[in-house]
């Protein structure tokens, strides 16, 4: 083996923690290169010196990328901006409590709380029995309205996010549980490859608590290499979106939405479903899903 | 809800993962304050995003692709750093290396492109194997060792304080930086 391939190769090996330690390797080279490169550098007294001097700036790289300072008070600020408490662990002897919002440099330490014994008042019979009736009618109030009520709908830029997140993370979502008839846009099947569906119970991706499916996702894939286009396409409901597109096709110019997190977000209408599109790359990429759609070489 | 059926504690996540998540996203962003946004933002999205975690273990590079997605963004509003061109690498640096100062070692990552500084950061951070952070950028694998080798040729030059001995790649491992 060259030099320059075994110190390539070798490259692949993660520094050692400290010095002495064992480099780890890592697993981008198959084990044939790597073997080759170790037998390398065997033999090569240079590269062998090289090797080791790589290592040890290596080691010393990650060592300062490591040694960032972290505030103080992030830890706290950030129970506090998702409004969760720290781990009953962190905070056996705090009483739970909601954890106030701070300005950056205010401080976060909060007095303690003191377990304040108040007097509790005896209530009486007539007192419950009111209580109880209250609630009872409150109970059918809200049933009567959760009944009555449709079905949620969401705007059309709900999926936008989704679009853009499902592009990496397809993998992590449920099978589709086909509740109702979802399938690839028109004319795309047989041109381009798919994935069977995916289901998704609300478009912010949260919530999987056995609801129906309320979208199915594609991940989709078409030519190969550096031409490749692919992505997800999100089939929903056009009765659960509030406004649906008036686009009627795949069209990179009419339901062109800016791109976010390397994803360009297309959404059309097709019969009874919206389909939010999901490309990976630029507002060039839907371009050449279009032309091969349209049968043009890609 | 992961496959083990226990609902992932997000209370955990924060408390295991904040300091890599802040760390992280400062190295990328090269600003403290950038960092503490990028990490408050990835959390709030991991809250909302939280049932699709499922594997518990992959919990930090979760965490860390949604740090970059929303650095991402921050970079398409115009926000971005002007990268140096890796078209021409340098040779492996003198052995002879002064000790790092750390703004130094910000610099030179705040001059490679984002797409070289990322793998760059997870290499270093010793928290990924080529392959995840091949998985989690997208990238084949191959293409995280060449961006690797060209961003560490760069790094070390730059941090040896020489001027660059400039080669041409082996063929066939080029790409456009």
């Amino acid at each position: 083996m060259h030099c320059r391939t075994a110190l390539e190769y070798l490259e692949c090996v993660s520094p050692p923690a400290a010095a002495g330690d064992a480099p780890r390797a890592v697993d981008a080279a198959e084990p044939s290169e790597m073997s080759a490169a170790r037998a390398h550098l065997e033999e090569c007294p240079r590269c062998r010196n090289a090797f080791a001097a790589i290592q040890k700036r290596d080691r010393e790289i990650a060592a300062a990328m490591r040694d960032v300072f972290v505030p103080d008070d992030l830890r706290d600020r950030l129970f506090a901006s998702l409004s969760i408490a720290p781990p009953a662990s962190a905070s056996d002897d705090v009483p739970e409590a909601v954890v106030e919002p701070t300005l950056p440099g205010e401080s976060t330490s909060r007095p303690a709380v003191a377990a304040i014994a108040t007097p509790r008042r005896r209530r009486s019979i007539r007192g419950w029995a009111a209580a109880v009736a209250t609630a009872i009618a409150l109970c059918v109030a809200v049933g009567l309205w959760w009944g009555n009520r449709g079905p949620e709908t969401f705007a059309t830029a709900d999926w936008h996010d989704e679009a853009e997140w499902t592009v990496a993370d397809i993998g992590r979502l449920d099978r589709f549980d086909e509740n109702f008839a979802a399938f690839p846009p028109a004319g795309w099947s047989g041109r381009i490859e798919f994935t069977d569906p995916y289901g998704i119970e609300h478009p912010t991706g949260s919530a999987r608590s056995g609801r129906p499916h309320l979208a199915a996702i594609y991940a989709f894939r078409l030519g190969s290499g550096a031409s490749m286009v692919s992505g997800v396409v999100i089939a929903i409901p056009k009765s659960r979106i509030a406004d649906p597109p008036t686009v009627t096709r795949f069209d990179p110019h009419g339901g062109l939405y800016p791109s976010a997190g390397g994803v360009t977000v297309v959404a059309w209408t097709e019969g009874d479903l919206v389909y939010v599109c999901g490309v990976r790359g630029g507002a060039a990429q839907p371009e050449r899903l279009d032309r091969a759609l349209r049968f043009d070489p890609v | 809800m992961h496959d083990g059926g226990q609902p992932i504690d997000l209370a955990m996540l924060v408390e295991e993962h904040y300091a890599l998540v802040y760390r992280y996203a400062c190295r990328l962003s090269g600003s403290a304050c950038e960092a503490e946004d990028l990490t408050q933002q990835a959390f709030l999205t991991a809250q909302r995003k939280l049932d699709q975690l499922r594997e518990p273990e992959r919990a930090k590079g979760w965490l860390c692709a949604i740090v970059r997605n929303a650095y991402l963004k921050e970079l398409r509003d115009g926000n971005g750093h002007a990268a140096v061109s890796l078209d021409r690498v340098a040779e492996p640096a003198d052995t002879e290396n002064a000790p790092i100062d750390r703004e130094e070692l910000q610099a030179a990552l705040n001059e490679l492109p984002e797409e070289f500084r990322t793998p760059l950061i997870l290499f270093y951070f010793e928290e990924f194997t080529y392959r995840e952070i091949a998985e989690r950028m997208e990238t084949p694998v191959g293409t995280v060792m060449s961006r690797l080798a060209r961003a560490k040729s760069h790094l070390r030059e730059r941090l040896a304080m020489r001027e660059p001995a400039t080669a041409e790649l082996p063929p066939g491992r080029t790409e456009s930086a």
